[in-house]
């Protein structure tokens, strides 16, 4: 079957249709603040030397920097580093020139209800684990967050959970989402991916199995609480990264390939504090190691771009209908995710699937896929 | 005689079928798109591109490669790489 005949089949058109409409978001990132009440272990901010930048904390000189990104084509925001709640002057003066957006925040301060983003709060582990993963930046064990989460977002839309498993704490999980989901919020998952400068013991060594089926146990035992999927859940956990899966979108990656790309390749920036950026660090998360990316935000542009890489079996289609489904309802106000379509490869797993393909892509030159 | 499109038109058939339930003005795209205008003079997101790329690829039974997806910022580019890869 061909993508226009998986187009005829109602259920797959009707999800196309609804994801298509959500094709016009343009996103960049941007770093708005070096302060951070907390250290925590691998946190992508403080490696290499974007941290260092001097902060410009003049909220009109952000209100007129929003407004060019606006000009410059730019729909939606990603908003972090270090603690954006620590600004929300800035946060203001974005919110007001462009509406769509996602700030990501440790949730130890709320953020002013009038800004309506989606704001993701990062749950690294259990009681026990979160203060060990987390420190305050004196180096002394971080507070348990989600208490104070809970405390700070009741009942709030904004808020989506996001639950980082590192080669430590799958098993912490449960604790946390017995919690999310008596709270009646919703939780999604990343995975824990290596500094490139300084590795960290938080990386995903030996547990990338059981972080996939403790994913899927999840999403099926929490699912009006768990915006996530099986297909999601088998792209995360491969032996390889994203890069070496599907190829990068993002400019710093396209760079060092020498590819030129279309897209965001093209329109994404990774704005600093200092309100500048750099082509080689213009990532969603530029200062992990490319290989080991797993990330949750730079899988939402790297699968959701790879439309062509995902037509060749309609179980694949379905997945990546999935993956986009559930991006939209991680990162869109009000969006809603349906039901998941995907429900395992037919005959053989995703990867060996993605392995035949990339025999006949570019991608092929990336990297070899490995079953974990 | 049977009325046969001709690759032109049947390339911006494509290209209307590629952006249909987006977010654009089609009526008005259909009136101001000429052959040689760049895609990108419209705002055309990456994603509804694949999407095209992909119905051309189908259509005219030519692979398209990743790589080449940059090259094809017109319809006129569009037919140009149908020539160079069409089985004669």
């Amino acid at each position: 079957m061909s993508f226009t005949e998986f187009l005829q089949i109602p259920e797959l058109a009707e999800r196309y249709r609804k994801v298509k409409k959500y094709f016009f978001l343009r996103e960049s990132a941007y770093d708005v603040t070096s302060a951070c009440q907390l250290r925590c272990d691998g946190c992508y901010y403080f490696q290499g030397d974007k941290y260092k930048t001097r902060d410009n904390r003049d909220p009109e000189a952000w209100k007129a920097f929003f407004e060019q990104e606006k000009q410059r084509g730019i729909t939606y925001v990603v908003l972090a580093g270090a603690e954006p709640a620590l600004v929300p002057k800035v946060l203001k003066a974005c919110y007001e020139t462009i509406p769509l957006g996602t700030i990501a925040s440790n949730g130890l301060k709320p953020i002013d209800a009038s800004i309506r983003y989606k704001i993701h709060l990062s749950v690294w582990g259990d009681s026990k684990g979160d203060p060990q993963y987390r420190k305050y930046a004196n180096g002394k064990p971080g507070p348990n967050c989600l208490p104070a989460q809970l405390r700070n977002y009741k009942n709030d839309d904004r808020v989506i959970f996001v639950y980082t498993f590192n080669n430590n704490n799958v098993e912490e999980l449960d604790e946390v989402i017995a919690r999310i989901y008596e709270e009646g919020h919703k939780l999604t998952f990343n995975v824990f991916s290596n500094p490139g400068e300084n590795g960290s013991p938080l990386k995903v060594v030996d547990a990338l199995k059981r972080t996939r089926e403790k994913m899927i146990a999840a999403v099926e035992q929490y699912p009006e609480t768990v915006i996530y999927s099986r297909y999601n859940a088998e792209v995360h956990t491969q032996a390889v990264g994203l890069h070496d899966l599907f190829g990068c979108v993002y400019p710093r990656a396209q760079l060092i390939q020498g590819l030129q790309g279309v897209g965001i390749s093209q329109s994404f920036r990774s704005y600093r504090t200092d309100l500048t950026h750099h082509a080689a660090s213009d990532c969603c998360v530029p200062d992990i190691d490319c290989s080991d990316c797993r990330h949750y935000a730079a899988g939402s542009a790297i699968v959701s771009a790879r439309l062509n890489q995902h037509v060749d079996s309609e179980s694949k289609f379905r997945g990546w209908l999935d993956y986009v489904d559930t991006y939209l309802a991680t990162w869109i106000m009000g969006y809603k995710k349906g039901s998941n379509l995907y429900f395992g490869p037919s005959s053989a797993g995703v990867s060996a699937q993605l392995r035949t393909e990339s025999e006949t892509s570019p991608r092929a030159r990336v990297g070899d896929v490995q079953r974990v | 005689m049977p009325n046969v499109l001709s690759t032109t038109d049947t390339v911006f058939n494509l290209l209307w079928q590629s952006l249909e339930g987006g977010t654009y003005d089609l009526p008005r795209l259909k009136q101001e798109i000429r052959v040689d205008s760049p895609f990108e003079e419209f705002g055309f997101d990456s994603l509804d591109l694949v999407d095209f790329t992909l119905r051309v690829q189908e259509h005219f039974r030519i692979p398209i490669r990743q790589e080449d997806l940059p090259t094809l910022v017109s319809i006129e580019a569009v037919e140009a790489y149908i020539r160079a890869h069409e089985i004669a």
